[in-house]
């Protein structure tokens, strides 16, 4: 049993090699973040690729987003800061719209590429309590392309795909392990993994009504990561020299097979509206349905088998371990949540350009339920409150026909502190609050040419 | 034990995380895989990112080009088929000129290539070197190609151009300890990061005549991650689950190209930098023995190809194309104790491919498709015997492309 926990637990743990889409917690892009995300039927620039492909066919000319975002979470427990590690990187998009049958088109392209890394991993104990939606989770890349035409001069319709992957994979180990003289282990190794492609498709429209209103929806699928993983150590556990013919020798076959959920992004659909109310104000909602009710428990289903063959010497007087079985997966019981996302933005002429202030609020209710068993997942409402502007310079010139734009953001997510009660009072996590803020800024500079 | 060996195995998922392109067996973009691996001194569209940069340059129309490729071997050890997974893969190239005004009219051009293997994003496979294995190609191609680029024409015919290829490489570490109560317990922490090399290219070009000159940066896929267990009581050494997944060699590609009358003949030489590759694997101990070096050599691949391309009435084309390049292989012949197979391959290529516009776009259908034939060679077996290997592999592949 004590060989097996942290075997267990490691493969428990794995799971945290990948995240809920970073861009659901912190944006994409300036000018969507700073209204909250609120910009399914108003997108103008190429997050549109994540907040609704279909937004990419409003584009006038060749759009090109570079960016930079950075996220300081400062959550606790207990009153004392859990060190969630931050999350900073690039943002980037390219579009670029034209006419295919005399229709307007567009392909873009968006990249959330994290500084330092592309995805990170970090297990802790299962009982450990921990934020399950933040931190290295975040830490991964996303990339998306999608497609948009505009069949009516009111309709456009959007869609592509983004990327993750999976992982499945074998590792044979064979050599001896000295247990006394531990320079006298050699061992050798072969691995054969395949990182298996992962497509999840997303799909967006939107209707102008007339009078300056413009509903839409997007769609994105569900996906999740599968983690499948054998492993076979074939060898001699070896007392005494490794070379010598007369050391005891045991030899052994240790197998494992795993399967664990590695990711998980609900299923979302979300609904939106905008209206243009004159050209300097407009506002925005959307609502966001997010099936998080089907999430999986990240903990692995675990198969595990030890073949020793003990020498003639050694039967009778050495007992072969037995391999207590895995732990069962609890359910995680998450519940579906209702995101409510509200933007506004006024926009001021100076001369030919433009300079625009913006803010939103979103509130994304907490899908994590009570955690009264082994599981310790922690999670609170968010309160997203964001402000942004930026500054918009037209017709710079003959060399660029375009428009040049620099937006910014700040963004504060208020988790307010909420209690966990565990169920046995000899829990050894036992009852604690959680709660925090995380703070995040960044800027877009964008390049539209006419 | 076992627990130690599931935190490696863990880990090791991860490092199938590394890549390699495709593009350095086969070429990149429907034009270049069927004229040898060649474009430097022409190419004009998506294929340009790996090619020559500069070329994106040329680009006059934004193009999007969707494709689908497939790989198959028949590969011999002995007179046996060696089995080794075909691949499939998806192609998306984009390339568009910037819109830039006055001096910069129709001088900056954008590409994108994408070489996405259908069921794999990356094959990971590392095996002791006494295991016989085709260490250079079959699971190359089961690897994504992530590529892009930027091309500026300075005028006087003088085109540059640089971009960039991406890999993915894993750096980790596992301890396995115990914790206050007794119980066993670890902390685990690995990182993906990116892996890029340079695209860099120049061409000239004065009447028919251009000439061009591609380097590419080693590009490398390697993991690495520590595995510790202090304290369980046995003395364990941390294991180093270490190698290369992928390894593309830096390489500088010269070329030059004659254009006349819907004519194209290209010439190139392709140097590539195998000396550098480091092996697969790394020792799993301080105290394992270490694989034996690959003792790769340097090569260089001559190339040579043809395009013909007809128009009818102004409007329609018909484009057929054809090439050869021969591969010298980096790799010895195989010893007991390294059991690296790989022998020079003769690489002959075609293609074709129709055109036609309406409606404002227009459209573009490509074939194209290559041959290898890998010279039978002679080594010795893991018993010291002598041994035969060689064989044959196949790429082929199809392109739709739409200008808008």
């Amino acid at each position: 049993m004590k060989k097996l926990s942290p075997l267990a637990l490691a493969l428990t743990l794995a799971p945290s090699l990948a995240a809920a889409n970073p861009l659901d917690m912190y944006g994409f892009g300036a000018r969507s973040t700073s209204l909250a995300g609120a910009v399914s039927a108003d997108v103008h620039d190429t997050s549109a690729v994540y907040y609704n492909p279909a937004g990419l066919a409003r584009l006038r000319g060749l759009r090109v987003d570079l960016g930079y975002f950075h996220a300081e979470p400062m959550l606790s427990i207990n009153g004392r800061d859990t060190g969630v590690a931050p999350s900073h990187g690039l943002v980037a998009g390219i579009a670029s719209p034209g006419r295919i049958f005399g229709l307007p088109f567009a392909v873009g392209i968006g990249l959330h590429l994290p500084d330092d890394r592309l995805s990170q991993v970090q297990a802790v104990p299962q009982t450990q309590p921990r934020w399950e939606l933040y931190g290295v989770r975040l830490q991964r890349l996303y990339i998306a392309a999608m497609v948009a035409v505009s069949p009516f001069r009111w309709l456009r319709l959007g869609g592509g795909v983004a990327f993750m992957a999976a992982t499945r994979g074998t590792v044979d180990i064979t050599g001896a392990i000295s247990l006394t003289n531990g320079s006298e282990t050699s061992l050798t190794h072969t691995v054969d993994v395949d990182l298996t492609a992962v497509r999840y498709a997303q799909f967006g429209a939107q209707a102008d009504l007339g009078r300056g209103v413009t509903v839409a929806f997007t769609w994105r699928e569900r996906f999740a990561l599968d983690l499948t993983i054998d492993l076979a150590l074939r060898g001699r556990i070896v007392a005494g020299p490794v070379s010598d013919p007369n050391s005891i020798a045991v030899p052994g076959t240790y197998r494992l097979q795993s399967r664990t959920v590695a990711a998980y992004q609900p299923e979302q659909w979300v609904f939106g509206g905008a209206w243009v109310i004159n050209p300097r104000w407009r506002v925005m909602v959307d609502l966001t349905w997010a099936r998080w009710s089907s999430y999986e428990n990240p903990t692995s289903s675990l198969r595990t088998s030890l073949d020793l063959t003990l020498p003639a010497a050694l039967q009778g007087t050495v007992r072969i371990p037995s391999i207590p079985p895995s732990a069962p997966r609890e359910a995680a019981r998450f519940h579906d949540t209702l995101i409510t996302r509200v933007g506004a933005e006024f926009t001021a002429p100076v001369g030919r350009h433009a300079a625009t202030v913006r803010a939103g609020y979103a509130y994304d209710p907490s899908p994590v339920p009570e955690q009264p068993g082994v599981t310790s997942f922690v999670d609170s409402d968010r309160h997203i409150f964001t402000l942004g502007g930026g500054f918009a310079l037209r017709r710079l010139g003959a060399v660029f026909p375009g428009t040049l734009s620099l937006d910014v953001y700040g963004a504060a997510q208020v988790l307010p502190e909420r209690a966990f009660a565990k169920a046995s009072p000899a829990d050894l996590v036992g009852d604690f609050t959680a709660g925090g803020v995380v703070l995040s800024a960044g800027a877009t500079l964008g390049v539209e040419f006419d | 034990m076992g627990h130690r060996w599931c935190w490696a195995l863990c880990l090791l998922a991860y490092a199938s995380a590394a890549d390699a392109s495709p593009q350095d067996l086969f070429g990149y973009g429907a034009r270049s895989v069927s004229m040898a691996g060649t474009g430097a001194a022409y190419a004009d569209d998506y294929g340009a990112v790996y090619a020559n940069p500069a070329g994106l340059s040329r680009a006059r129309d934004r193009s999007l080009t969707l494709g689908y490729a497939g790989t198959g071997f028949g590969l011999l050890l002995d007179g046996n088929y060696f089995a080794a997974a075909p691949g499939r893969a998806t192609v998306i190239g984009l390339s568009f000129p910037l819109p830039f005004g006055g001096v910069l009219r129709n001088r900056v051009g954008l590409g994108l290539g994408f070489f996405t293997p259908t069921d794999v994003i990356v094959r990971g496979r590392i095996l002791r070197a006494e295991t016989p294995q085709f260490v250079v190609l079959p699971d190359r191609v089961q690897s994504v190609a992530l590529q892009a680029g930027v091309g500026v024409d300075l005028g006087y015919g003088i085109r540059v151009g640089a971009g960039f290829m991406a890999l993915a490489a894993l750096t980790g570490s596992v301890l396995v300890t115990n914790d206050a109560s007794g119980r066993s317990t670890s902390r685990i922490d690995d990182q993906l990061i990116a892996s890029y090399a340079p695209v860099v290219g120049a061409s000239w070009e004065r009447g028919d005549w251009r000439v061009g000159a591609t380097f590419r940066g080693a590009l490398v896929a390697r993991f690495g991650v520590t595995i510790s267990a202090p304290e369980l009581g046995i003395p364990v050494p941390p294991l180093n689950i270490a190698g290369v997944a992928q390894y593309d060699p830096s390489q500088i590609h010269v070329e030059g190209a004659w254009q006349h009358n819907g004519f194209t003949v290209a010439l190139g030489l392709t140097g590539k930098r195998w000396s550098a590759y480091p092996g697969p694997s790394e020792a799993t101990t301080a105290t394992s023995q270490a694989p034996p070096a690959p003792e790769f050599t340097d090569t260089l691949v001559p190339r040579v190809a043809i395009e013909h391309r007809w128009t009818f009435d102004g409007g329609p084309q018909l484009v057929a194309r054809g090439g050869y390049f021969f591969e010298s292989s980096p790799a010895p012949a195989a010893i007991a104790t390294r059991q690296y197979l790989d022998a020079d391959r003769h690489a002959f290529t075609f293609g074709a491919g129709l055109s036609t516009g309406g409606a404002g776009s227009r459209f573009s259908f490509d074939a194209f498709g290559q041959v290898h034939a890998l010279a039978t060679r002679e080594g010795a077996s893991v018993t010291g015997a002598p041994m035969r290997y060689g064989g044959s592999l196949w790429h082929l592949g199809v392109t739709a492309s739409v200008t808008f």
